[in-house]
């Protein structure tokens, strides 16, 4: 009994504060930010902003828009987190990669030793301009190709160089695209990544204030994590530098 | 005279209830005349006789009882056209101590006149006061005035003496031999000095006692005792509802149907306590470093990585397995290490209950930074505990971890405010971000990630399937082109379906010799197909030695002879064959033919 009145609370609570009990559509709310940015009244624009990510809602261009906030605020870890998470959904628009670099421009540190893992790198390129579900149909439709080219050439026995070659290619394709669906989802969605937030954040041999500090970072650098425990994360710089940051300093996007 | 003749007609006037006695009558009746000091015995008050309005019994002195209403039902009858009601109290009677208690009177004031009831004893027995003395089940099963009880419930356990936090196993069954007209209230037995663990889930089975079918309720759990002493299992409480015991009026022939409409009577039933003697451990050859683990363990280590950089994590799984109250198993002691800083981070628990025996792992994890590099050790770890098997103190340690430690890797971070950074395009007109996004895109509650979505998994999987199918299909086509034998076999069951057709066709139009001489044809190319042999030399007598080696069944190999001859003698005399005789045949044939594709000849 005490669980259905609960229930019913929520129920109700999720009713009266939805963004369709309160009356606001997510078109009108999201031109007021953008009304809010024309005259410069950045929180604000933010704000109106940040209410549709906070009921759910998500898309490249709010995530950009958040982030020009951001940047307006001079809050550039957050700026930087809000490029990323836009790019991430959409990684072909031109706008997000400019300005993410324009606001690298004023970041405080510079990360040195960072080495170039080249096939990284390379498949990073290729894959940059697909999202993981676009990689992922065309390789499902290169799949399909493939089968399908196998079944016409078992069925009406089909033989011949061309045959052949229009096969191995086929089969190239889709190594290809399979190898960067794999990549894409392992780089974007299994391995965790961060953006340090807090002007400056420590980063300690060891989960905790009582370790040595190691270095000093500042907001804007990004990292894999490694490791989660407790208050703190174990996490891996571009330059494979390796330290303990608390929570409370960094945002996973 | 006048005024006597009227008062005569008056009084024949008059109801006849008016002028009638009221006939009150009283009955008092226990369920059972002797019960234990824990159970229950039913008083009911049967009062019949009377009108509506009338008042309820006076019960007599009852202290030595505590009295439970269980209430009261009303019978209107209508005999003779006069109305009698007569009522029936029922009252649940728990005894306070042992001892012969006499049960006055009950008495009703009615109509100026006062109604008594008989008066009744009943004895109550104290058996389980005291340390019981251990009880069989027949004795169990039967009240001390030697009558069969309808339900009762027993308490065992495995010892009565163990060793704090040594398991106990205690089994409740709950006995019933009549149906339960409600569900069983179960008060289970207060185990304060214990920790408790239900073992099994509830098994029910049925048994005799007495001679007599129960069904058998049994609950089994594991009892810890927390500290030494003698330490009382408490008794167990059962209630339910069941039929009530009655005489079967066998005059009555709607006798049998009283089952449907009665409502039952409760009764509870208490499982008798039992104390446990509880030993404290042993002082002597006691470790420094017990802490009250008691049971037979293992433990083990294992670490995540054992090359590892300086200043990085390694976690070391520690897991202490076996049997015994795992709850009680203490962290191990690992102590400050000057090589390492150590963490606590994570600690699970599993419980097992294999055979009626608590055990399980406990799952430590340290995780250990090492401050230096090189060949490092982290030591072992010790646990003791006390085994009560062996009645001694055991000492086990896990393997100690070897780790090599690199030197920490890595470039360095400088401080360079506002500096560009190298490998970043910007436009070098830019001065400032570019503009926001005025429409806000294709806005959606989440990020739908296409992939292990069953659409996408359905259309990744369907040509895999489509392709299997088509390989098959021209596996099979390849080796119809290439194995005669196999195209053959294969064919030989469409071709003696075809070539029975056709005799079918020839038995309508009565043609007998060309029926037989088809339906011959027909089985005949059948084994020849199925062997890859030539169908022209083969006789009626080697088809059916075929026959007999593949295993058939000797009375279809006689039908096939039967059939083979009436072939021949339909072919080779110039007598007509009967059109019954052409259906049989043809029914044989066809018989012949499914019996043959089961045997699958070879």
């Amino acid at each position: 009994m005490p669980n259905r009145i609960i229930f019913i609370f929520i129920g109700i609570f999720f009713l009266l504060f939805s963004p369709i009990a309160m009356g606001i559509n997510a078109d009108s709310l999201f031109s007021a930010a953008n009304r809010y940015y024309d005259a410069k009244d950045y929180p604000s624009a933010r704000d109106a902003y940040q209410r549709l990510e906070q009921y759910n809602y998500i898309s490249a261009p709010l995530y950009f828009d958040i982030g020009n906030c951001y940047f307006k605020e001079g809050k550039l870890g957050y700026a930087i987190l809000y490029y990323l998470r836009a790019q991430k959904l959409d990684p072909t628009d031109d706008d997000i990669k400019n300005n993410l670099a324009f606001v690298r421009q004023f970041l405080p540190t510079n990360l040195e030793g960072v080495k170039i893992n080249p096939v990284a790198s390379f498949l990073e390129t290729i894959a940059a301009p697909f999202t993981l579900n676009g990689i992922a149909w065309i390789s499902s439709l290169l799949f399909m190709a493939l089968v399908l080219f196998l079944c016409v050439i078992i069925q009406f026995q089909l033989r011949g160089a061309l045959i052949k070659m229009a096969g191995y290619a086929l089969l190239a394709l889709l190594v290809i695209s399979s190898s960067l669906t794999t990549f894409k989802y392992r780089n974007g969605y299994v391995t965790q990544k961060g953006v340090i937030v807090a002007p400056e954040a420590h980063v300690y041999s060891g989960p905790g204030e009582d370790n040595d500090l190691e270095f000093v970072a500042a907001h804007g650098l990004t990292f894999e994590i490694e490791k989660s425990l407790d208050k703190y994360y174990l996490v891996i710089f571009e330059n494979k530098r390796k330290g303990w940051i608390s929570k409370d300093n960094v945002e996973v996007i | 005279m006048r005024i006597l003749r009227l008062l005569i007609v008056l009084c024949a006037l008059m109801p006849t209830n008016i002028l009638a006695q009221d006939d009150v009558t009283i009955q008092m009746s226990l369920s059972r005349d002797g019960i234990e000091i824990s159970e229950q015995a039913v008083l009911t008050i049967s009062v019949s006789g009377g009108k509506q309005g009338m008042p309820s019994p006076e019960l007599p002195n009852l202290s030595m009882f505590n009295v439970y209403s269980q209430g009261t039902s009303t019978n209107i009858s209508i005999v003779n056209g006069r109305m009698e009601t007569s009522y029936s109290y029922q009252y649940l009677l728990q005894p306070k101590k042992a001892g012969t208690f006499a049960i006055g009177s009950v008495t009703i004031d009615y109509n100026r006149a006062r109604y008594k009831s008989n008066a009744l004893t009943l004895t109550v027995i104290d058996s389980g006061s005291s340390q019981p003395a251990p009880r069989s089940l027949k004795e169990e099963g039967v009240t001390p005035t030697g009558e069969e009880k309808d339900m009762f419930l027993t308490a065992d356990v495995d010892k009565k003496t163990a060793y704090v936090n040594e398991q106990i196993t205690l089994h409740l069954k709950f006995y019933h031999a009549v149906q339960l007209y409600s569900q069983p209230e179960y008060t289970a037995p207060q185990t304060t000095d214990f920790w408790t663990d239900m073992l099994e889930p509830q098994k029910t089975y049925y048994t005799a006692v007495n001679g007599r079918r129960y069904r058998v309720i049994e609950i089994t759990s594991a009892l810890f005792p927390t500290r030494s002493g003698d330490l009382t299992i408490g008794p167990a409480i059962i209630s339910a509802t069941i039929p009530v015991k009655r005489v079967v009026n066998r005059k009555d022939p709607f006798s049998l149907f009283d089952d449907f409409f009665t409502q039952g009577e409760s009764q509870t039933v208490r499982s008798r306590p039992i104390t446990i003697k509880v030993l404290p451990l042993p002082s002597e050859n006691r470790p420094a470093t017990f802490s009250g683990t008691v049971g037979n363990f293992s433990i083990e280590a294992n670490p995540d990585k054992t090359t590892v950089d300086m200043n990085q994590p390694v976690t070391v799984t520690y897991k202490i397995g076996g049997t015994g109250n795992i709850k009680t198993v203490a962290e191990p002691n690992i102590g400050d290490l000057m090589d390492f800083r150590i963490y606590r981070a994570s600690t699970d628990e599993k419980i097992s209950k294999l055979n009626g025996i608590v055990g399980g792992t406990k799952i430590f994890e340290e995780v250990y930074i090492p401050k230096r590099a090189g060949r490092l050790s982290i030591p072992p770890v010790k646990l003791d505990f006390f085994d009560p098997g062996t009645r001694r103190y055991k000492s086990i340690s896990s393997q100690p971890v070897q780790l090599d430690v690199k030197p920490a890797a890595g470039g360095e971070f400088t401080n360079l405010p506002l500096t560009p950074v190298a490998g970043l395009v910007v436009d070098p007109n830019a001065k400032d971000i570019r503009y926001i996004k005025t429409e806000p895109g294709n806005l959606s509650r989440h990020q739908n990630l296409i992939l292990f979505t069953p659409l996408y998994l359905l259309l990744n999987g369907l040509p895999v399937v489509i392709l299997c199918v088509i390989w098959i299909n021209s596996k099979r086509r390849e080796r119809f082109a290439t194995d005669i034998g196999y195209a053959r076999s294969r064919a030989a069951k469409k071709l003696a379906r075809k070539r029975l057709s056709v005799a079918n066709k020839m038995a309508d139009a009565n043609q007998g010799a060309e029926f037989f001489m088809e339906i011959r044809r027909a089985l005949f190319s059948y084994v020849a197909d199925k062997l890859n042999i030539s169908p022209h030399g083969l006789t009626s007598d080697g088809v059916l030695d075929i026959l007999k080696n593949s295993g058939l069944d000797e009375t279809l190999i006689i039908k096939a002879g039967e059939l083979f001859k009436r072939a021949d003698f339909a072919q080779y005399s110039s007598v007509s064959v009967s059109r019954e005789k052409i259906r049989d045949s043809y029914r044989d044939a066809e018989e012949l033919l499914i019996k043959l594709e089961e045997a699958k000849l070879a």
